[in-house]
C-alpha cells in the first residue's frame, strides 16, 4: 500500500512538471489508476503556505506587495484549476435553463485513499465549497490590502494564516471521513484564533479570540467524543459507509448522544444557536478583513461538511428503532431559535460590526431551512427523497454566494467609513449620504440584499431557499412551513436593524464638522464596495447565471468509496455490534 | 426462567448503561457517605485550625500570588521542542525499515521533514530563539514603528494643514 | 412595447436627474417624464375603446403571435429544443390558449413576453385589461398632479427657523419618479415574480419619501409603513413560492398568471388546507396594503407625517395596489377560497367603513381625520367585492378610482392650509371661507365627493356597492336560519349604511370647523387665496370628481369586462356560487322592481 502511494506521489510529480501540456481533468486520467492529481488544488495551496513563510523572513522579498501577489497566484491558480473543468461546460451549455444537459459533464469524480480509506471526495458538492473558500480568500486578501490599520510588518504572518484557513475549509469541503473533517476544522479554527487577535494590543480582539478559542476548544472535544462514540458503533470513520451501518445498530440513545455531539462542533463553525456566542465577540473584535473572512469562508465550510454528514446521517432507520434524534424536526428548531435570536439580538446593537456580526448569525438560521430539506430528503429515501435533498443543498450554496457577495460589500462600506471616522459604532454613519452619496447608495444595495428584497441578488437566494423549504413541506413535513413562516416573520424584523444605516446614513443629521467633509474611498475600496453592490443587483437581473454551478454543489457522493466498500467486507468480523 | 431472562437484560445495552449508572452512582454515595457522613459522625477528629487550610508549599508560608506570568518565549521554545519531539517519533518507525523502503520513502520522509524545516527557519530568522537579543530587537522594532508613526502624523497633517 | 415605454419612462428621466445639479432643471426634468408617461398610458386606452388594432393575448398564442414565434424559435434551436424552460413555455401558451376561450386572456392587451430567469421559467410577462388601464392611468395622473403640491416645497420655510423646511429636493424627485416605474410596473405584471418584484420596489423610495421629508414622527412613521408591508408580502412570497411548486409539471412550476388562474382552482379543489393557507396569505399582505382593519395602523402615522404630494399618492395609488391584488390575485387563483372566506371579507370590510369613519370623528388633526377617511372609504371596496355581484364588484373597482382621485384632492386641501397656518389642528381653525373663498370652494367639491354627494363621483360608485351588496345571496343561503343572519352581505349591508352617516357627519362637521364660524387666529387675515400650483393640483381633481360623477360610464366601462370575468371565473369553479346567481337571477325578475334592476344592471355594464 505504501508502494502504490509512493508510485502515486511520483506521478503526481511528473503531472506538476507536466502541467502546462493538459487541462486538469486529463491529467487527473494520466496518472492513471492514481489520485493524487484531484489533490493538485490543495497542494499548490500547501506549496504556496511553505514558500510564503521563506519569503516572510527574506529582508529583500519580504515587501506587502510580494506577499500579498505570491498569496494571490496561490490562491488563483487552484481557483482556476477547478474552474477549469467547469470552464469547458460554461461554453458548451450558455442556457442554463437547461440543468440536465449541464449537469452529466461532471459525474466523473475522484477520490484521494490513504492507507486504504477514503479520505476526500472530489465532487461537484466539494468543488463549489472550494471555490467559495478560495474565492473568498481572495476577496480577503483585496480586504487585507484595504485595511490601513493592520501592522504591516506581520502582514506576512496574516497572509500565511488565512491560506491554511483556507486549506482547511478546502480540506472540509471534499472530507468523507469524520477524522479527516476533524483535522480540517482544527486547521481551520487554529488558524482563525490567532487571526481574530491580530491586533495584540486591541482588548476586544484579544478578548475575542480567547473566547473564540476556548469555545472551539470545548465544541471540539465534544465533536470528537462524539466521533469515538459513533466509531464503536459502526467500526468505520467513512460517512457513507457510517450512515449505512448506523441503520442496524439498535441504540437510539447512544447515537442520538453521538450525532448531537458531533453537530455541536459543526454547529459551533455555522455559529448556529445555541453555539453562537463566541461570535459577537470575535467577529467585533477582530479586524474587519478577518471578521467578513470568518462569517462568510468559515460558516460556509462549516455548513458543507454539515451538509455531508447529514446527508449520510439523515434516514428513516429500517432497522430496529428510531434514532433519538428526529433530524428534520432538530434542524429545523435549530434553524428557527438561530436566526430569532440573531435578529432579536441585532435589534439592540449600537456597534455597525457587532450588529453584522448577529445578522451573520441570522443568516446561518436561514441557511438551515436548506439543510433542513437536505435532512427531509434523506429521511424519505429514494429518489425525491434525493431530489428534495438537492434541492436544498443547492439553494444552500445558492444563498451562500449572495451571502458572500453582500457580506463583503457591508464590511467594506464598514471599513471605509471606519478609515475616516476612525469608529465603527453606528453614529460613524450619521450624514453618510452627505459626505459620499455613492458609498450610502451601494450601502443601501447591500443591505436590501441582506434583508431579500427583490432588485437584488439576496431576494432570488431567499427565493430558492424558501422553493426548497416548500417543497420539503409539501412532502408531508408541516413543520417546515412553521420554519418557513417564522424565517418570514424574522426577515421582517430584521429589516428594522438593517434600516437603522439608511436611517442614519440618509436621514439622521449627522456631526456639523464631520458632514461638510467629504468622505474619501480608496480606488480597493470601490473596487470592493462597487463591486459587490454592482454584482448583487447584476446577478438579479441575470439571475439564471449561477443556478448551475449550485446545482453542481448538490452531487454529493452518497455511496461508500469502491475502497470502503472492501475495508466492510474485510471487516465484518470485527465491525458492527461493538459493544 | 430467571436466568434466560437475565441473560437477556445482559445483552441489552440499555441494560449495560443502567449498570454502568449504577456503579457510578454506588461510587459517588459511598465516598460521600464515608468520608463526610460516617467519617465526621464517627471516627474522623473534626479540629479545624485556619493553618489546615493554607497551601503547602515545602513547609514554609507562600509568598506573593501564585498567578505569576511565565516570559511567552517559554511558550514559544515549547512549541518548536514538542514539533521536534513528535517529528522523532514518526522517524522512528521509518528509519527502522528504512533498507527496505529505498528512496521513494525516503522522499516523502525528507518532504515531510522540509515543511517542518520551514516552520523552523521562519521561526529563527523571526528571532523566536534568541533568548538574549531578543528584547534588543524588540526595542529597535519598537523604536522604528514610533519614528514611523510619527511620519505618518506628520503627513497627515501637512495633508490636513494643505486641506484647510 | 408601449406597456414598457411606461413603466420605464420615469426610470430614464430619473437616471437623467441623477447628474444634473440644478433644482430647477430636475423639476422640469420630472415634469417632462410624468407628462410623457401620462399621454404614454394615454395611449393604452386608445385601443381598448375602439378594438381595433390591439392584440390580445389569444391572438399572441396562435403560433403568428410573439409568445408563439418565441416557442417556435426555442424548438427550432436544436440547443433549446428540449431544456425544462421550452417545455414549460409550451406548457404554458398551451395552458393560455385553453384560457383564451374564457374571456380574461382574450381581455389582456398590449402583452410583452420575453424570458427572464429561465431556471425558474420566470418571464417579463406584460398585459393590462381594463382594470389594469385604469389604475395605470390614474397612476400617470396622480403623479402629474402631484407633483404641483410638490413644486414648491423647496421654497416653504420652517414657521420657526425660517430656513428652508425641506433639503435635498433633487433626490426627492428622483425618488419620485423611480417610484412611478414601481407602480405602474405591479399594474400590468402578469408574471407573478414580476409583480413581487415591483411590489417591493414600490416600498423603499416610499420609506425615503415619508423617511426624510416627512413630519415630525417620520421615522417612525417610515419604519412602520416599511415593516408592516414587508409582513405582508414575504406571507404572500410564501404563497407564490407555493404556486409555483404546485403548478410543476415536471419542467418547473409556473408564475405565469394567466396559467396560474386556470391551474390553481383545480389544484385548490384538491389540497384545500394549502388553498385555505394561501389564501390567508395573501388576503393579509393585500389587506395591510388596503388596509384593511386591524392592519390598518400603519395608515393614519404614515399618512399624517409623509409630505402632501407623497400622501396623495399613498392615499391614490398605493393603497390601491392591494385591493387591485385582491382582485387580480386572490380572487382570481382561489375562487374557492374566497367564496368560503365571504363572511371574513365581509365583517372585516364593515369594520373598516364603520371604525374608519368612528375614528375619523375622533380626530382633531386635519390630516389624520382624512387619513382614516382613507380606511373607511377603502372598506367599501370588501363590500362590494365579497357581495360578489355584478354591480357590487362595478362598485368596489370603481370605489377604487373614485378615492383615488377625492382622497388625493383632500390630502391636496390639507396641505394648503397647513403650508400658511403650520399645523393642522381642526378646533383652532374657523372662518377660513372669508378668508380664502377660492379655496373653499374647491374644498367643497372635494369634500362632498368624499361623503358620496349625487353627481360627483364618490355617490356612483357607493350607490352601486350598496346596490350590489344588497342584491347578494351569499352568505345566509337564503334558508338559513335565523340566528345566522349575521352572516349575511345583506345583514352588514344594512350596517355599512351607518358609515355613510358618519361620514357625512365627520366631514360636514370638519368643513364646518375649518371654513366657517369665528377667525380664531388673528393671523388668518394674512392668508392669500390659492396660487397657481395648487390651482394646478386642485382643478384637475376638482374636474374628474365632477366628470366621473355625471359620466361614470368613462371609468365603468373599462371596469365591466374584467369584474365579469372576475364573476365568471368565481362561477366557473364553485358550483355553489354559479347555482346561486343562477337562482339571484330569477328572483330579481320576480321582485317588485327586479326589472328595474336588470335594466339598471343593462345600463352600467353594456
Amino acid at each position: 500500500m505504501l508502494l502504490e502511494a509512493t508510485e502515486a506521489a511520483h506521478s503526481a510529480t511528473q503531472a506538476v512538471l507536466g502541467l502546462p501540456r493538459g487541462p486538469y481533468f486529463k491529467m487527473a486520467e494520466e496518472i492513471g489508476g492514481h489520485t493524487l492529481g484531484y489533490f493538485m488544488p490543495e497542494l499548490i495551496v500547501c506549496f504556496t503556505l511553505c514558500l510564503m513563510l521563506l519569503v516572510d523572513v527574506s529582508d529583500k522579498l519580504r515587501s506587502p506587495r510580494n506577499l500579498l501577489s505570491l498569496a494571490f497566484v496561490g490562491m488563483l491558480a487552484p481557483l482556476l484549476l477547478i474552474l477549469g473543468k467547469w470552464g469547458t461546460a460554461l461554453f458548451i451549455y450558455p442556457d442554463w435553463g437547461n440543468l440536465a444537459q449541464a449537469a452529466h459533464f461532471f459525474k466523473d469524480h475522484g477520490y484521494v485513499e490513504v492507507a486504504g480509506a477514503s479520505m476526500l471526495a472530489f465532487d461537484g458538492f466539494a468543488n463549489f465549497f472550494k471555490i467559495f473558500a478560495l474565492a473568498s480568500g481572495l476577496i480577503t486578501l483585496a480586504m487585507l490590502h484595504y485595511d490601513r490599520s493592520l501592522p504591516r510588518k506581520s502582514f506576512g504572518e496574516m497572509l500565511t494564516l488565512v491560506l491554511g484557513s483556507v486549506l482547511g475549509m478546502m480540506l472540509l469541503a471534499s472530507s468523507t471521513n469524520l477524522l479527516m473533517a476533524y483535522l480540517s476544522i482544527e486547521l481551520m479554527s487554529l488558524a482563525s484564533f490567532v487571526l481574530v487577535a491580530f491586533k495584540r494590543s486591541d482588548r476586544k480582539g484579544t478578548e475575542g479570540a480567547l473566547k473564540y478559542m476556548l469555545f472551539g476548544a470545548v465544541s471540539s472535544g465534544v465533536m470528537i467524543y462524539g466521533i469515538s462514540l459513533l466509531y464503536g458503533m459502526a467500526g468505520t470513520l467513512d460517512i457513507a459507509l457510517m450512515g449505512q451501518r448506523l441503520r442496524d445498530v439498535n441504540d437510539p440513545l447512544a447515537i442520538g448522544l453521538a450525532l448531537l455531539m458531533v453537530t455541536v462542533g459543526f454547529g459551533y463553525k455555522m455559529s448556529i444557536a445555541p453555539a453562537h456566542f463566541w461570535a459577537p465577540d470575535a467577529y467585533e473584535g477582530a479586524p474587519t478583513p478577518v471578521t467578513a473572512f470568518l462569517s462568510v469562508a468559515s460558516k460556509a465550510a462549516g455548513f458543507a461538511g454539515f451538509i455531508r454528514f447529514m446527508d449520510a446521517m439523515a434516514f428513516q432507520s429500517t432497522g430496529n428503532a428510531l434514532p433519538i434524534i428526529n433530524w428534520v424536526s432538530f434542524v429545523a428548531v435549530l434553524g428557527a431559535l438561530t436566526m430569532t435570536i440573531g435578529n432579536l439580538t441585532a435589534l439592540w446593537q449600537r456597534n455597525a460590526k457587532r450588529m453584522l456580526a448577529y445578522s451573520s448569525i441570522a443568516h446561518a438560521g436561514y441557511l438551515l431551512i436548506g439543510v433542513a430539506a437536505v435532512a427531509v430528503g434523506g429521511e424519505l429515501g429514494g429518489d425525491s427523497g434525493r431530489a428534495i435533498a438537492d434541492m436544498g443543498a443547492s439553494a444552500t450554496a445558492f444563498y451562500m454566494i449572495a451571502y458572500c457577495i453582500m457580506n463583503f460589500g457591508a464590511f467594506a462600506v464598514v471599513m471605509a467609513v471606519a478609515h475616516e471616522t476612525g469608529s465603527e459604532e453606528m453614529s460613524a454613519f450619521d450624514g453618510l449620504a452627505k459626505r459620499n452619496m455613492g458609498l450610502a447608495v451601494m450601502m443601501t444595495i447591500l443591505l436590501l440584499s441582506l434583508v431579500g428584497i427583490p432588485p437584488t441578488f439576496g431576494f432570488l437566494g431567499k427565493m430558492n431557499l424558501f422553493i426548497a423549504g416548500l417543497e420539503a413541506a409539501q412532502a408531508g413535513y408541516p413543520i417546515m412551513a412553521v420554519l418557513l413562516v417564522v424565517a418570514a416573520v424574522n426577515t421582517a424584523i430584521s429589516c428594522y436593524y438593517y434600516f437603522r444605516f439608511l436611517r442614519a446614513m440618509f436621514i439622521a443629521p449627522g456631526e456639523p464638522a464631520l458632514v461638510s467633509r467629504p468622505l474619501i474611498v480608496s480606488n480597493t475600496g470601490w473596487l470592493l464596495v462597487g463591486g459587490s453592490a454592482l454584482l448583487t443587483v447584476g446577478l438579479f437581473l441575470w439571475g439564471s447565471l449561477f443556478t448551475a454551478p449550485t446545482d453542481e454543489a448538490t452531487m454529493l457522493r452518497r455511496t461508500p468509496a469502491p475502497a470502503a466498500a472492501e475495508a466492510q467486507d474485510a471487516s465484518k468480523g470485527h465491525a458492527g455490534h461493538g459493544h | 426462567m430467571a436466568a434466560a431472562t437475565f441473560q437477556e437484560l445482559l445483552s441489552n445495552t440499555m441494560f449495560q448503561y443502567f449498570l454502568v449508572f449504577v456503579f457510578t452512582a454506588f461510587g459517588v454515595v459511598f465516598v460521600i457517605l464515608n468520608v463526610d457522613v460516617l467519617g465526621k459522625l464517627l471516627f474522623r477528629p473534626v479540629m479545624p485550625d485556619p493553618l489546615k487550610l493554607t497551601t503547602y508549599e515545602c513547609g514554609e508560608p507562600t509568598i506573593g500570588s501564585s498567578w505569576v506570568q511565565f516570559d511567552i518565549r517559554f511558550y514559544t521554545v515549547a512549541l518548536i521542542f514538542i514539533v521536534f519531539d513528535v517529528e522523532v517519533v514518526f522517524l522512528f518507525p521509518w528509519a527502522a525499515v528504512f533498507a527496505k523502503l529505498g528512496a521513494p520513502a525516503f522522499t516523502k520522509v525528507m518532504i515531510f521533514v522540509g515543511v517542518l524545516a520551514v516552520g523552523f527557519i521562519n521561526a529563527w530568522k523571526k528571532g523566536d530563539l534568541d533568548w538574549v537579543t531578543s528584547i534588543a530587537a524588540h526595542d529597535l522594532a519598537a523604536q522604528k514603528d514610533a519614528r514611523l508613526a510619527r511620519a505618518r502624523q506628520r503627513a497627515l497633517e501637512t495633508e490636513e494643514r494643505r486641506a484647510a | 412595447m408601449l406597456l414598457t415605454l411606461t413603466i420605464f419612462t420615469p426610470l430614464l428621466f430619473a437616471l437623467i436627474c441623477l447628474f444634473v445639479r440644478d433644482l430647477r432643471t430636475v423639476k422640469l426634468l420630472t415634469l417632462t417624464g410624468t407628462l410623457l408617461t401620462f399621454f404614454l398610458s394615454l395611449g393604452l386606452i386608445l385601443p381598448l375603446g375602439s378594438r381595433g388594432s390591439m392584440t390580445s393575448l389569444a391572438q399572441e398564442c396562435e403560433d403568428t403571435g410573439k409568445i408563439g414565434s418565441l416557442l417556435a424559435d426555442l424548438r427550432g434551436n436544436p440547443e433549446t429544443r428540449n431544456t425544462s424552460y421550452t417545455e414549460n413555455l409550451a406548457r404554458e401558451v398551451e395552458v393560455m390558449q385553453r384560457a383564451s376561450q374564457s374571456e380574461y386572456s382574450s381581455s389582456l392587451h398590449h402583452i410583452e413576453f420575453v424570458p427572464w430567469i429561465k431556471s425558474f421559467n420566470v418571464n417579463y410577462f406584460l398585459g393590462v385589461d381594463g382594470l389594469g388601464v385604469a389604475l395605470i392611468v390614474l397612476t400617470t395622473f396622480l403623479c402629474l398632479v402631484s407633483l404641483g403640491a410638490a413644486w414648491n416645497m423647496d421654497k416653504s420655510l420652517d414657521h420657526h427657523t425660517h430656513k428652508p423646511k425641506y433639503q435635498g429636493m433633487r433626490a426627492f424627485f428622483i425618488l419620485y419618479l423611480i417610484l412611478e416605474t414601481g407602480i405602474i410596473g405591479v399594474f400590468c405584471s402578469m408574471d407573478y415574480l414580476l409583480f413581487y418584484v415591483f411590489w417591493e420596489v414600490v416600498l423603499l423610495p416610499m420609506y425615503f419619501l415619508v423617511g426624510i421629508w416627512g413630519g415630525p414622527r417620520r421615522i417612525y412613521a417610515a419604519i412602520k409603513f416599511f415593516i408592516y408591508t414587508l409582513a405582508g408580502s414575504l406571507l404572500m412570497f410564501i404563497a407564490m413560492l407555493y404556486y409555483y411548486l404546485a403548478t410543476d409539471g415536471g419542467h418547473g412550476g409556473t408564475f405565469n398568471v394567466v396559467a396560474l388562474t386556470e391551474l390553481l382552482p383545480r389544484h385548490f379543489a384538491l389540497a384545500p388546507t394549502a388553498g385555505a393557507l394561501c389564501f390567508i396569505g395573501l388576503f393579509v399582505a393585500f389587506a395591510v396594503k388596503v388596509p384593511v382593519w386591524p392592519f390598518h395602523t400603519w395608515l393614519p402615522d404614515a399618512h399624517v407625517e409623509a409630505p402632501t404630494p407623497i400622501s396623495m399618492l399613498l392615499a391614490g395609488i398605493l393603497l390601491k395596489m392591494g385591493g387591485y391584488g385582491l382582485f387580480r390575485f386572490s380572487y382570481m387563483f382561489m375562487p374557492q377560497q374566497a367564496y368560503d372566506m365571504t363572511t371574513v371579507v365581509l365583517v372585516l370590510g364593515s369594520i373598516s367603513i364603520v371604525y374608519g369613519a368612528y375614528c375619523a370623528l375622533g380626530q382633531t388633526d386635519f390630516k389624520r381625520m382624512v387619513a382614516y377617511s382613507s380606511v373607511s372609504h377603502m372598506g367599501y371596496v370588501l363590500l362590494g367585492m365579497a357581495a360578489m355581484t355584478k354591480l357590487g364588484l362595478i362598485g368596489a373597482s370603481f370605489q377604487m378610482i373614485n378615492h383615488g382621485i377625492s382622497s388625493p384632492m383632500m390630502f391636496a386641501l390639507v396641505g394648503v392650509i397647513y403650508e400658511r397656518a403650520h399645523h393642522r389642528d381642526l378646533n383652532r381653525f374657523g372662518g377660513i371661507a372669508n378668508q380664502m373663498p377660492k379655496y373653499a370652494g374647491m374644498a367643497l367639491v372635494g369634500f362632498f365627493a368624499s361623503i358620496g354627494l349625487p353627481g360627483l363621483n364618490g355617490f356612483i360608485s357607493e350607490a352601486l356597492v350598496f346596490f350590489g351588496a344588497f342584491q347578494s345571496n351569499l352568505g345566509n343561503a337564503g334558508d338559513g336560519a335565523w340566528w345566522m343572519v349575521w352572516t349575511s352581505v345583506r345583514f352588514w349591508t344594512v350596517i355599512c349604511t351607518l358609515g355613510i352617516v358618519l361620514t357625512a357627519a365627520y366631514l360636514l362637521w370638519g368643513y364646518q370647523r375649518v371654513f366657517y364660524g369665528k377667525m380664531k387666529d388673528p393671523h388668518y387675515k394674512d392668508f392669500k387665496d390659492l396660487n397657481a400650483t395648487e390651482w394646478a393640483t386642485l382643478v384637475p381633481l376638482a374636474i374628474f370628481c365632477v366628470v366621473l360623477g355625471i359620466f361614470p360610464q368613462l371609468g365603468i366601462k373599462y371596469l365591466d369586462g374584467p369584474m365579469r370575468v372576475l364573476q365568471n371565473n368565481m362561477a366557473r369553479h364553485v358550483p355553489e356560487f354559479a347555482r346561486q346567481i343562477e337562482e339571484d337571477r330569477l328572483e330579481n325578475l320576480n321582485r317588485p322592481a327586479g326589472k328595474e334592476i336588470a335594466m339598471l344592471n343593462g345600463v352600467y355594464t353594456k
